[in-house]
């Protein structure tokens, strides 16, 4: 072992303090920001003439039959296909892509539901969804929040 | 002076690799006289293990390229067969190029398609574990810095830095994410490889709320069921930054090695590749049946 990291390596001490200079340069140099967070985002955005699908009282919201309708409405075309870097609401893959796949998934939050980010993307909390707008009616988006107050089902 | 600060991490990082350009020596260990101490061989077949890395590097002087490819996540429903088991979904795909200097030491610069990111990163191995077990481990330091090239989205006038009071803009350094890692690996028989490793990612910008710093550790192995092929398999526990429902990824699959090449086919919960990426974002629910196939290939040249 002496002779390994004393005769064929003499670098080794060269190394182990370069790696802890790159340490620690790295760590001190680097930006600590966190953001960004988005403040006083409530605004009214107005209401859409989408069709509103409402959901019948009492029973659970069903994900296949109210709110995949709807983001394959307002969503896909243009924008949330497969063409699209971060998120793709074709049908068949919207629910795996909001929950587990897309690129800042999960885009629900059950346990806060106001904080999924879905429903802070159609708020206009974050970036407005549809992008450009018109926003979805506040119908509309109380029964995505209703539907991931429930649990963000697969149902 | 960001750019700067930028620049001189990129140059410690080489500079701290270049003593072993001009001062190892290369070949291998003459058997007569290294017999009772001699290096463990054979513990690896290629640099990575599923999503983890490993201890092992390629022969000095030699070139590799490097595929790694993620299919998209299916559950054990109808989309299995609608999506053929996630290959009609969009992937995750990273091409790497690398150089090893040494025995010990390699350089790799690579491009995935998340985020659009490219990477540098280098891996020295600084103890090698031997069969007399005076040395129990081998032990490597893996370094990597990933440029995010895409384009960041636009935000609105009213978008604050986490602080809440500094009005939100993008700067060249939200683009740059490190991850730094101690790999301690040990053969423990002809058939069992097992390791531990430390992982610290460093992203120069988080979600508000989050730490810039993600503490990861990585436990994987590889169990030798012939002479070419190997059963290998990984879990890593992120220790913060865990958003509601946050999945630690869990890999298993199998080997196959040939002069040359190395073959890997898994099974899968993290559709991410570069571990600044993996580490901090949700992998899919295995419990709940959603699961991802990917493959690593790598093809090695070199030189007599």
């Amino acid at each position: 072992m002496k002779k390994l990291t004393n005769v064929r390596y003499p670098a080794l001490q060269w190394l182990v303090c370069g790696a802890v200079a790159l340490l620690i340069t790295g760590l001190t140099s680097c930006e600590k920001d966190q953001g960004p967070l988005i403040l006083n985002g409530h605004g009214d955005h107005g209401h859409s003439c989408d069709t509103v699908v409402d959901p019948p009282a009492g029973d659970t919201l069903s994900y296949n039959n109210f709110i995949k309708p709807m983001l394959a409405k307002g969503c896909v075309q243009g924008c949330h296909n497969p063409s699209h870097p971060k998120l793709d609401l074709r049908p068949p893959v919207s629910y795996n892509q909001l929950v587990a796949d897309g690129f800042n998934a999960p885009y629900v939050d059950p346990v806060q539901p106001e904080s999924s980010l879905l429903i802070r993307h159609l708020r206009g909390e974050l970036l407005l969804m549809p992008q450009g707008g018109p926003a979805w009616s506040s119908e509309k988006i109380d029964s995505v929040l209703t539907w991931i107050r429930q649990g963000a089902l697969n149902n | 002076m960001l750019q700067t600060n930028k620049c001189l991490f990129v140059g410690l990082v080489l500079a701290s690799f270049l003593p072993t350009l001009v001062a190892q020596e290369d070949g291998p260990e003459n058997p007569s006289q290294e017999s009772v101490s001699s290096p463990v061989e054979f513990a690896f077949t290629g640099t990575q293990l599923i999503n983890a890395q490993t201890t092992k590097i390629q022969p000095a002087r030699s070139w590799y390229f490097e595929i790694q490819h993620r299919f998209g996540t299916v559950g054990l429903d109808s989309s299995l067969v609608e999506q053929f088991l996630g290959f009609d979904l969009p992937s995750t795909i990273r091409l790497a190029l690398g150089w090893s200097f040494s025995d010990r030491l390699y350089l790799e610069l690579g491009r995935t398609n998340a985020s659009k990111t490219l990477d540098l990163e280098g891996k020295y191995q600084f103890a090698r574990q031997t069969t007399n077990w005076k040395m129990p481990v081998s032990m490597a330091l893996y370094a990597n810095a990933a440029l995010r090239t895409e384009d960041f989205p636009s935000v609105p006038p009213n978008a604050y830095f986490g602080d809440s009071i500094t009005p939100f803009r993008y700067k060249f350094g939200h683009r740059l994410a490190y991850n730094t890692q101690l790999i301690v690996s040990s053969k423990l028989s002809e058939r069992w490889t097992l390791q531990l490793t430390p992982v610290f990612i460093y992203q120069n910008l988080v979600p508000a709320g989050n730490d810039n710093l993600t503490m990861v550790l990585s436990a994987g192995g590889r169990y030798k069921l012939g002479f070419s092929s190997a059963l290998i398999f990984e879990y890593a526990r992120v220790f913060n930054n865990r958003s509601a429902g946050f999945i630690d990824p869990f890999s298993v699959g199998v080997e196959f090695g040939t002069a040359g090449h190395v073959f890997q086919l898994f099974v899968s919960n993290a559709s991410r590749i570069l571990e600044s990426q993996i580490y901090t974002t949700r992998s899919a629910d295995l419990l709940d049946g959603h699961f991802l196939l990917g493959f690593n290939i790598q093809r090695t040249y070199w030189r007599k």
